[in-house]
């Protein structure tokens, strides 16, 4: 037992270092976890386990005894950007870690359950390579969003059909972005990271042996986005310029909320349905990067630049449904679907930042073996294209870009019940 | 070590028609057969789970009613036999032997592989002449 314990809480650190998503839900993901993840991310009315702590935490109750989960994501994002006059470029290749791992309890029969995990929340990030910049030469458009958060959670069963559970939040987020670094107006800028805390209240109710509802509410993460460098390239004159302080302001992880609803219409059978609103509105206006503490003597007035990026992302509404089968006490299968609104208007996408995957299909199972579950699933996001049709401007460098998405996901997952 | 408790006399368990405490108790007196704890709570995914997959199974359920008194007991209504028998975690299933005297005592889920050869252990007395590791891992 130690040995396996030691074996996972190894896992645990290997998988919790800095990982950067493509999440597909605007920025976040849409499920964590394999089981979450194989019905398509409707999971606030859904027993869980460990993952409770990611989802909704008073799912935690249906914990019943120990439980210690280790798992995560691997995420391949297909995209092509197509600038303005130039030919299709395809995303290089890129594997993304979504790491999860936690533990849960029940508190001897108590009606307190607790756990605590870690996991990646969302992000995103791409990579093109030999696109032409503003000035006709090779360049590159790349960047890297990762949101990583600790959870101690803890949930309650207030009566034997109600619980309710809470999750405080600590998250990390960083963020690395290469805007034509070799053109004019190129920046490159590295090492933005804010700690961050939120919350989640959620609550489920079985109403019967076959209905159960459940909710969700979380807060927004504020983010102060600093301790970055930027090298700004001012083309001939000045040359490239390394800014030692680098900052961003107005880039938050929304605040959202969710509803859901399971139904059992068959012992072995579980079909269930969750709606989800996420408040980008407010989280990703124009999103500003200001640079400042010169590496080198530069003229009055470049001692500080701000570079804004009219972002303006919009609500996001995601629809998500799921079934689960289980066969045997061995076997469970899964299958879901996940329809999320696509965030980023027309008028100011940006191809550093193109969270515009809508459509998405899952499948998975789990198979157990006395105190193991081991799960599977397998996701799908069908390939999304949007044009940025706003106006040519300094603020939207992009107008007549497309941008063409889809990706798929494997999550996996190990748990062990003590 | 039988006390007397408050009884969910038959309640229907997938397939299995539980008995309650006191029922089993004096079934066992007049006809003695091990009798089958199964300790579980209204919010233990877990113990529904064994219940709609372990327990509602036919040949099972067959033969924990013919060979066994199964007594379901529900742990937020009967704390009193959740001391008596030092329930720590839900689900726990006990065996009692003729004599009323826990012979062995399984926590967490357990397959239906796993609850008939513990029935087998029980009913057949091969708890008085090896341990359940041993049974269990025998072929």
């Amino acid at each position: 037992m130690k040995r396996m314990l030691g074996a996972m809480l190894t896992a645990l650190l290997v998988l919790s270092a800095p990982a950067w998503a493509w999440a597909t839900n605007g920025m976040n993901m849409i499920g964590t976890g394999a089981v979450s993840s194989g019905m398509g991310g409707a999971d606030v009315a859904v027993p869980a386990g460990c993952t409770a702590i990611a989802g909704n935490p008073a799912q935690l109750a249906t914990t019943c005894n120990r439980v210690v989960s280790v798992g995560g994501a691997f995420l391949n994002p297909q995209m092509e950007v197509t600038l303005p006059g130039q030919e299709g470029v395809d995303n290089e290749f890129q594997l993304f870690p979504l790491p999860f791992a936690g533990y849960a309890q029940r508190i001897g029969t108590s009606r307190w359950s607790v756990g605590v995990g870690v996991f990646a929340q969302g992000g995103m990030g791409v990579d093109f390579n030999n696109v032409k910049n503003f000035n006709g030469a090779d360049d590159s458009l790349y960047s890297q969003v990762a949101f990583m958060r600790l959870a101690p959670t803890v949930a309650y069963n207030v009566t034997d059909k109600l619980t309710m559970g809470l999750t405080a939040f600590a998250g990390y987020a960083t963020i690395d972005y290469d805007f034509f670094p070799r053109g004019t107006q190129g920046q490159h800028v590295t090492g933005l990271s804010s700690f961050t805390i939120a919350g989640r209240l959620g609550a489920s109710y079985q109403i019967n042996d076959q209905w159960a509802v459940g909710a969700t509410y979380t807060s927004e993460s504020s983010m102060d986005l600093d301790g970055g460098e930027m090298r700004f390239n001012f083309g001939p004159g000045l040359g490239q310029v390394n800014y030692r302080d680098a900052k961003m302001d107005n880039f938050t992880w929304p605040r959202q909320a969710k509803v859901g609803v399971s139904f059992k219409p068959a012992s072995k059978w579980l079909l269930a349905f969750d709606i989800s609103w996420v408040n980008w509105s407010s989280a990703i206006q124009t999103v500003t990067v200001t640079a400042s503490n010169p590496s080198t003597p530069v003229p009055s007035g470049y001692d500080t630049l701000t570079v804004p990026f009219i972002m303006d992302w919009k609500d996001q509404w995601i629809f998500a449904l799921g079934a689960q089968y289980e066969i045997n006490d061995t076997w469970t299968v899964r299958a879901g679907y996940n329809y999320g609104q696509n965030p980023v208007p027309d008028d100011t996408l940006n191809p550093l930042f193109p969270a515009i995957v809508q459509h998405h299909i899952t499948a998975g199972f789990t198979y157990t073996y006395q105190e193991w579950d081991f799960d599977v699933a397998l996701e799908h996001g069908f390939n999304t294209d949007q044009t940025n049709t706003g106006a040519p401007s300094p603020t939207n460098p992009f107008s007549g870009t497309e941008v063409s998405h889809y990706q798929d996901t494997v999550h996996v997952m190990v748990s062990y019940r003590f | 070590m039988l006390l007397s408790a408050p009884a969910p006399a038959g309640a229907e368990g997938g397939g299995l028609t539980w008995l309650g405490y006191d029922q089993a108790a004096e079934l066992a007196r007049q006809t003695p057969r091990p009798i089958v704890l199964f300790f579980s709570a209204p919010w233990c995914y877990l113990c529904k789970k064994m219940q709609r997959l372990v327990f509602s199974d036919p040949a099972l359920a067959g033969r924990l009613q013919k060979q066994a008194y199964p007594v379901l007991v529900d742990v937020t209504k009967q704390p009193r036999l959740m001391e008596v028998y030092e329930i720590k975690q839900v689900p726990t299933t006990i065996f009692l032997d003729l004599n009323g005297k826990p012979v062995l005592r399984l926590t967490g889920y357990q397959n239906r592989s796993t609850l008939g050869r513990a029935l087998m252990f029980v009913t057949m007395g091969h708890h008085h002449r090896m341990s359940w590791e041993a049974f269990f891992d025998s072929p």
